[in-house]
């Protein structure tokens, strides 16, 4: 009764889903494509995204490939962040053994 | 000016028996005039607060050595007046600054935000479901939905170790509920619901129920969640919500919540710690799951 009514992945569902998706997102970052909806992504990872396009709902397909944009852009402006920060701090280290050498 | 500080001074003869300390401020314009003028104010102004009244208007007429001295002490017990005056202020504004900071303490140590309350659900076997039910046990309370991609899920999973975790310590024992509460009643149907949580833990009880009373019981938990505004017929969609644990206590009130960068020992520790100050304190918690109509299938 409850498998006929049941639409949503199952455990084993779900990790098949996570399984295919990482294969496609790790054959997009061997060619160093980011957006999977990059018109660049066209052409290659054709059969990975297949897989991972009948292995995932659409909705978590379009979730997946938003966030790992997002992820990146998310990186990337943390390491600024972090290395903008290690500048002012180098920057002040140097003045102060300035001063303390004068 | 000039004019008014006259009058001051003809008010301050009259008027310094009531208050004393007014006289030195309503002498300061008075150097300016002749010194005896300044004399004879103080002089009158000593008068006031002495008892030896006639002796001293005696003494204004004598000369103005034996005034200086009289000036002088004026001077001395009316500053000594209000530095003590002024002291005992600023004391008493210090100790109401002090009282201040200390409740604002107490309110930030002692305060529980108002998070939870009654609600009134299904369960994943088709039985209406209070609050109620759970009385006199920790809840653990999860809100997700059956389609969640893959935070929920790791949540759940980390929900059922913190369980394993808790459940293994002799001194605690099983003293939670976990539940699972849709924030997707529309897809999520009791099916649904029964199928998702067996995949995580044999104890999770899964709850739904009208979009209403999911609606309301978000709301008391404070947890925002939001369908897309355009759904068509049969195609699927997310829900976009708030993903934390909540901690209730046997009395069902608010102790903690847990955000998903938290990690499965953090939690599992931050729980034991809470459960064992409950205890501590002579709190009382079952450890046996009610025989629940649900149960029995």
């Amino acid at each position: 009764m409850a498998q006929e009514t049941t639409h949503h992945p199952s455990r084993a569902e779900r990790q098949k889903c996570w399984k295919v998706r990482d294969a496609f997102f790790a054959c997009l970052d061997e060619s160093k494509v980011l957006d999977p909806s990059a018109p660049g992504a066209a052409n290659i990872c054709q059969d990975l995204r297949k897989q991972y396009e009948d292995g995932c709902m659409k909705s978590w397909v379009e979730y997946f490939n938003k966030r790992r944009v997002l992820e990146a852009e998310q990186k990337e402006l943390l390491e600024r962040m972090k290395a903008q920060h290690q500048a002012v701090e180098d920057r002040a280290a140097e003045a102060k053994a300035k001063t303390q050498g004068a | 000016m000039l004019r008014s500080s006259i009058r001051l001074n003809a008010f301050s003869r009259t008027a310094t028996k009531a208050c004393p300390f007014v006289t030195p401020r309503t002498a300061v314009p008075i150097p300016r005039r002749s010194p005896i003028s300044s004399h004879l104010n103080f002089g009158t102004s000593f008068r006031s607060y002495s008892n030896k009244a006639d002796g001293a208007r005696a003494q204004t007429s004598s000369g103005a050595g034996a005034l200086n001295w009289k000036t002088f002490a004026v001077f001395t017990i009316t500053g000594t007046g209000l530095l003590y005056y002024f002291r005992q202020e600023k004391k008493r504004v210090e100790e109401a600054r002090v009282e201040e900071a200390r409740l604002a303490r107490a309110n930030t140590a002692y305060g529980k935000p108002k998070i939870g309350g009654p609600f009134s659900l299904i369960d994943q076997n088709g039985v209406r479901t209070t609050n109620e039910d759970f009385k006199g046990r920790y809840m653990l309370i999860y809100f997700g939905f059956t389609h969640c991609p893959d935070i929920c899920p790791e949540e759940l999973d980390k929900m059922a170790e913190v369980l394993d975790t808790v459940n293994a310590d002799p001194e605690i024992g099983n003293v939670i509920t976990p539940i699972f509460i849709t924030c997707d009643p529309q897809r999520d149907t009791i099916a649904e619901v029964n199928e998702y949580v067996k995949d995580f833990h044999k104890d999770l009880i899964g709850l739904t129920g009208s979009m209403e009373e999911i609606a309301k019981v978000a709301k008391a938990y404070r947890v925002y969640f939001s369908k897309p505004p355009k759904v068509d017929d049969g195609e699927d969609y997310l829900v976009d919500h708030s993903i934390f644990f909540y901690l209730m206590s046997p009395e069902g009130e608010f102790v903690d919540c847990y955000a998903k960068d938290h990690t499965a020992e953090h939690v599992s520790q931050s729980v034991k710690d809470h459960i064992h100050a409950y205890l501590e304190k002579g709190g009382k918690v079952s450890n046996e799951i009610p025989a629940r109509a649900s149960n029995q299938n």
